[in-house]
């Protein structure tokens, strides 16, 4: 009965690959995840909830993805729709307790250069947060997990010119919002 | 600092993140139902064996000649191979759901890659269904291997099972759903292969009389489809899709309801807000399902979560209807 062992072999494979790809996964990920997310949302504890959702629906669709590097797309794609709903709920949340909460975040100064680390770190997130959604997603992608043009396109569902445009605009009002925290590129 | 890569790498460079894999672990741990199964199984309803099944009847009788002969699966299953360049695909796996008239079976579309699809499409059935409002009653690696002889509709499924263990009905399990449990490895086959073969199930090169206390002394055939599956499954979206809402929603199914009339809507997961809804004839009057198809514009639909709901028609107006649902995360 050669088929038993394979079909019992099947099963506990699908459910083995699943898991250990959760754990490579996650062991070469997880950080990287989080602080995309956290350059979306700006908080960490936020950042962690949505890379985790993204992780757990990784998990229930391997027997779709069946591949690491597609997983690893899809967990990026869903952490930037996570953070987008996130931060779609949060615009009814009052702005002030927002802000607020996002000045308290904890940058652990100690010392003076600390302080002008933690000021610099503080005033990219506060710009990103200010651009619109997708601009924000471009840059994000694009200079951070340093994703091509048609890499971002297919993660965002968007056509390559939006991402051109969005990236362009995008980096422009950063520019803008930043001033001497972002010196003139060469 | 001059380069936006660098800008970006340092403005998140101080966020270490807890240890969550734990977490995420318990959160992707299958909630499998077990069943209590009595130590040897002494105990058979020896009466029941006779009794008339609605679901099931034993292989007397003729059956219509069905269309897939030619283009059955292997006769003998072979081995699956996990090769890692197989074309992905989708098979239906049935599993149990409640209606108004008791449990029924849905259909659910699985991603597969597999060289056995009929293979795959049973692994698949001993695995938690995607739509939480399913469930399967066969345990993983309950069911040891399949066979089909390959001659359509007049053939015959043969499923080995692993053990005895699913020889009763558990205590927990009333008769209808242990026949809609033997009825999802009949329909999965069934609609897999495109036969409506009997099926026969055996332990230990013999055949084994009873399965979840359903007799199985002969090889079953599937009895009427409206007494057996849900009268409304939706084939698409499926569960937890994300759908992006500058792109139409195309909700695909199959029903059979009065007049055939399906109403599907789409409305807000928290609360009852109905953002839309429309109609779509299936069909009525035959043993069947029938597919049916509605487009939905989700132009200006905020994002977030919301649910299918496609519905049949009840004209007794006393809310006797079938319903199928899926979850779906709408972004823009």
């Amino acid at each position: 009965m050669t088929t038993h062992a394979a079909l019992a072999g099947a099963v506990s494979a699908d459910r083995w690959s699943a898991d250990e790809a959760l754990e490579e996964l996650y062991a070469a990920h997880w950080r990287q995840l989080v602080r995309l997310g956290v350059l979306l949302v700006r908080d960490v504890g936020t950042a962690e909830e949505v890379a985790q959702d993204a992780f757990v629906a990784m998990h229930g669709r391997w027997g779709k993805l069946r591949d690491n590097d597609k997983a690893l797309a899809y967990l990026r794609q869903a952490v930037v729709n996570r953070s987008r709903s996130v931060l779609r709920h949060r615009v009814v949340v009052d702005r002030h307790v927002r802000a607020e909460a996002a000045r308290s975040e904890p940058t652990a100064p100690d010392a003076d250069t600390g302080m002008l680390d933690a000021a610099r770190r503080s005033a990219v997130l506060d710009a990103l947060g200010q651009l619109p959604d997708r601009q924000r997603e471009v840059l994000v992608l694009r200079h951070y997990l340093n994703l091509s043009e048609a890499e971002i396109a297919e993660a965002l569902g968007i056509a390559r010119g939006s991402v051109k445009s969005h990236a362009s605009r995008g980096s422009a009002a950063l520019r803008d919002l930043l001033g001497d925290v972002w010196k003139d590129e060469s | 600092m001059t380069d936006l890569h660098e800008l970006l790498t340092d403005a998140v460079a101080d966020v270490e993140p807890g240890y969550a894999l734990d977490d995420i672990r318990a959160r992707t741990t299958p909630t499998r139902r077990r069943w209590p199964y009595a130590a040897g199984g002494a105990v058979l309803a020896i009466a029941a064996s006779v009794a008339a099944f609605a679901v099931l009847t034993p292989d007397h009788a003729p059956r219509a000649t069905d269309p897939g002969s030619t283009t059955s699966p292997s006769a003998t299953a072979t081995a699956t191979e996990l090769a890692t360049d197989l074309p992905q695909q989708g098979v239906e796996v049935y599993y149990v759901g409640d209606t108004p008239d008791g449990p029924r079976l849905f259909s659910e579309n699985r991603m597969v890659q597999a060289a056995n699809p009929l293979e795959a499409a049973i692994a698949a059935l001993e695995q938690t269904p995607l739509d939480p409002d399913y469930r399967t009653y066969w345990p993983a690696g309950a069911i040891e291997s399949i066979h089909f002889d390959g001659i359509g509709g007049d053939g015959v499924f043969g499923v080995v099972l692993t053990d005895t263990s699913l020889h009763d009905r558990p205590a927990s399990m009333d008769e209808a759903t242990a026949q809609m449990a033997i009825a999802q490895v009949m329909y999965t086959l069934q609609k897999g292969a495109n036969a409506r073969a009997a099926v026969s199930f055996s332990f230990d090169h013999n055949p084994i009389d009873q399965v979840f206390g359903v007799p199985t002394s002969e090889p079953l055939t599937t009895g009427v489809v409206l007494d057996t599956l849900a009268h409304v499954s939706i084939t698409t979206p499926s569960e937890g899709m994300l759908v992006d809402n500058d792109e139409p929603l195309v909700v695909e199914g199959v029903g059979n309801s009065f007049e055939g009339n399906i109403v599907t809507r789409i409305q807000r997961w928290e609360g009852t807000h109905v953002v839309d809804q429309k109609p779509a004839i299936a069909g009525m009057g035959e043993d069947r399902l029938f597919p049916f198809e509605i487009t939905f514009d989700l132009t200006g639909v905020p994002p977030g979560d919301y649910v299918v709901i496609s519905q049949s028609d009840d004209p007794s107006g006393q809310g006797r209807f079938d319903t199928d649902t899926r979850r779906i995360t709408v972004v823009d």
